[in-house]
């Protein structure tokens, strides 16, 4: 303990010096835009970014891109609340009495809580992130190749199961993205794959790239060719901003069951922040004393959600920095940004990079304080940004992703593929294929595969190496168990839904 | 929001072509994968080829699969954390959209950064919205002399300067 708060102390000491204090706040500046811009969320402003934080050194450049990250959950509420138009998926729930409380003209109360809201969770999860990475590091070191691919397999089977969509179509996507990993040259035989004999292709398909091709692309080319531009209709803020007592009371534990779950679900590979927050929204229905207020302007339903969703942030953070091994499309990116640094996310890292990982935390403690002060008071001039003619928005963003894909390498081959595959994103998106577990199989892929045929030559073909050790043999029936979850629970509510048919038709039968 | 009409009709059947097309897509991946020559040493209990090969049948596998639950069923599952449906889609915006874009890239290069994007930025404003002609104008000047600016002066990112060098 004493140890950790001497870190932390270096860590502050290094956060608090001007230029990062800087970089600290135009993160959680632009993470806010992005947050409110419809459209437009973290992963997209993170890797228009990336070429940018090229210039800076690691630790400036982490604290910027965190920075963005958690900040944007912030963003997102906003929108919900005053147009009933998510800025993020992880806001969703958020609409349902965020925007109803702002139709009763509490709008400001709404605002208020979930500010916050995702201060305490900001706060608590960094907490919970400072206490339990350093431990989770020590364990990981006795971690081989089985358990790396087994962790990895976990985070793809995770992300593609545990959908609000279709869960086929993830499953497909997730595919889809494992098949652009593989082209390049494979690292242990040196062998071509799937370049067909294009010399760019041999380092494989820049992630960067395609993660701006899947996700900024096609957000930009369906607000474009919309067929109508659809008008916004915003509430105003009127009266107080401030809670009341009674909103105090009750958003109090919203707050703390928020904080937790979220981290939870954040520390879980493949569960991102937008689950996190459609759990909170139902336990909270389910706690409450009143649940016929949801939906009609419940401050629980906004504080709840608000609160999960932001403290999965900081549990997102631990398995990206304790294993190197991203749970959701936003860490991938930021993993690959460790990368481009030539730093090595994983256990080694908390001795060899300390200063690094305590920075960017103190930054996070430092950046949350900084979007409370920034987001109570200014809320109103970001909701003037949902102003912006959606013409000048998009071809700001397509302008900034072309930029973005000649930054990487300098080359017409990355942008001509920049618009390739941000058409086959369109596609994707308009046959509603999830984009995220494609973009974390990319990053995921070929690390899982090198750590896959590790394993089996080590132990010479003998599958009995993912069962041997109880770590792996956990993590092999916890992948089972979320593979077989899916199926059951449909099987259980087509029960329950048939049951209510039969109950329906005989009630019917009844009366006649 | 309910999606208008002629958005339902697109959704019938929207599975049955997606999965089509991803099945298309997953065989020529797996002719590409079996072309994956042998490493001239052989050491390895996984060769090169072998996931590369399993993906391909998973994906083979799984978008028939789409493509036949869509036939049976008739329409195509949503997904509820979207939200409203996306507008209607006009393709020929989309269209014009893409070729811009595609000029663009060509012209990045030897015209340099700072024209091109300002021909990009006026072009495409103007043809998604002609009223505002002086605020297109305005815009595509500041957004491309203020990026050039900040990423050669601030963070030391060489831009192609083209024709202005």
């Amino acid at each position: 303990m004493a140890d950790i708060l001497s870190r932390l102390a270096e860590g502050f000491g290094e956060a608090f010096t001007v230029a990062n204090l800087i970089f600290a706040f135009c993160g959680v500046l632009i993470g806010t835009l992005v947050g409110v811009l419809p459209g437009i969320g973290p992963v997209t402003a993170i890797a228009l970014l990336i070429p940018l934080s090229f210039g800076l050194d690691p630790i400036s450049g982490l604290i910027l891109l965190s920075g963005i990250y958690y900040g944007s959950m912030y963003g997102g509420s906003t929108t919900s609340i005053l147009i009933r138009t998510p800025g993020e998926v992880a806001s969703v729930v958020t609409t349902l009495d965020g925007y109803e409380m702002a139709k009763q003209g509490r709008a400001g109360p709404a605002l208020s809580t979930a500010a916050i809201g995702s201060f305490v969770a900001g706060t608590f999860s960094t907490l919970g992130l400072m206490l339990l990475a350093p431990a989770l590091a020590s364990v990981a070191v006795a971690f081989g190749s089985a358990e790396y691919f087994l962790l990895m397999l976990l985070a793809l089977v995770m992300v593609s199961n545990l959908t609000t969509g279709s869960q086929l179509k993830a499953i497909i996507a997730t595919l889809f993205g494992l098949s652009i990993a593989m082209v390049g040259i494979d690292p242990q035989t040196s062998v071509q794959r799937l370049t067909f004999g294009v010399a760019l292709l041999s380092d494989g398909i820049d992630f960067a790239l395609i993660a701006i091709a899947l996700l900024a692309l096609p957000e930009a080319f369906t607000n474009m060719a919309a067929r109508t531009t659809s008008h916004m209709d915003a509430q105003r803020i009127q009266g107080s901003i401030w809670m009341t007592r009674e909103d105090w009371r009750r958003s109090a534990g919203p707050y703390w069951r928020g904080s937790i779950l979220g981290f939870l679900i954040g520390v879980l590979p493949g569960i991102g922040p937008s689950l996190a927050s459609f759990l909170s929204y139902g336990l909270e229905k389910r706690l409450s004393k009143h649940p016929e207020q949801f939906g009609r302007g419940a401050i629980e339903g906004v504080a709840g959600p608000e609160t999960a969703n932001n403290a999965g942030v900081g549990g997102a953070m631990v398995p990206l920095f304790t294993l190197g091994i991203p749970g959701s499309a936003t860490t991938a990116l930021l993993l690959f940004v460790f990368m481009m640094y030539g730093l090595q996310p994983g256990p080694q890292l908390f001795d060899t990079n300390p200063e690094l990982i305590w920075a960017i935390i103190a930054s996070m403690y430092i950046g949350n304080v900084m979007l409370l002060v920034l987001n109570l008071p200014l809320v109103g001039l970001f909701a003037q940004l949902l102003k912006t003619p959606p013409a000048m928005l998009y071809s700001g963003v397509i302008a900034f992703s072309v930029l973005g894909a000649y930054a990487l390498n300098f080359n017409v081959f990355d942008m001509l593929m920049l618009l390739g595959f941000g058409l086959v994103g369109y596609l994707m998106q308009r046959y509603d294929f999830p984009m995220a577990p494609a973009v974390l199989a990319l990053v995921l892929g070929i690390l899982a595969e090198q750590h896959l045929r590790r394993a089996l030559s080590v132990s010479n073909g003998d599958l009995m190496t993912f069962v041997e050790r109880p770590i792996s043999l956990a993590l092999v029936i916890f992948i089972l168990l979320v593979l077989a979850l899916p199926p059951v629970i449909r099987l259980l509510r087509m029960r329950r839904i048939s049951r209510q048919h039969f109950d329906a038709g005989s009630g019917e039968g009844g009366q006649q | 929001m309910r999606p208008s009409r002629d958005e339902e009709g697109r959704r019938v059947g929207s599975d049955v072509v997606a999965g089509g097309f991803m099945f298309v897509f997953a065989v020529a991946y797996l002719m590409a994968a079996f072309a994956i020559p042998e490493p001239s040493f052989e050491n390895a209990v996984v060769g090169p080829k072998a996931v590369p090969l399993a993906i391909g049948v998973a994906l083979a596998a799984t978008s028939l699969g789409l493509a036949i639950r869509g036939l049976v069923w008739g329409r195509s599952e949503r997904d509820v954390a979207s939200g409203e449906a996306a507008p209607p889609q006009d393709l020929r915006k989309l269209g014009v959209v893409a070729l811009l874009l595609l000029a663009y890239i060509l012209i990045f290069i030897p015209i340099g950064y700072a024209i091109s994007t300002f021909l990009f930025m006026l072009s495409v404003t103007m043809y998604l919205d002609r009223e505002h002609w002086v605020r297109n104008l305005v815009y595509a000047v500041v957004f491309s002399a203020v990026v050039y600016s900040i990423f050669v002066y601030v963070f030391g990112v060489q831009l192609p300067a083209g024709v202005l060098s």
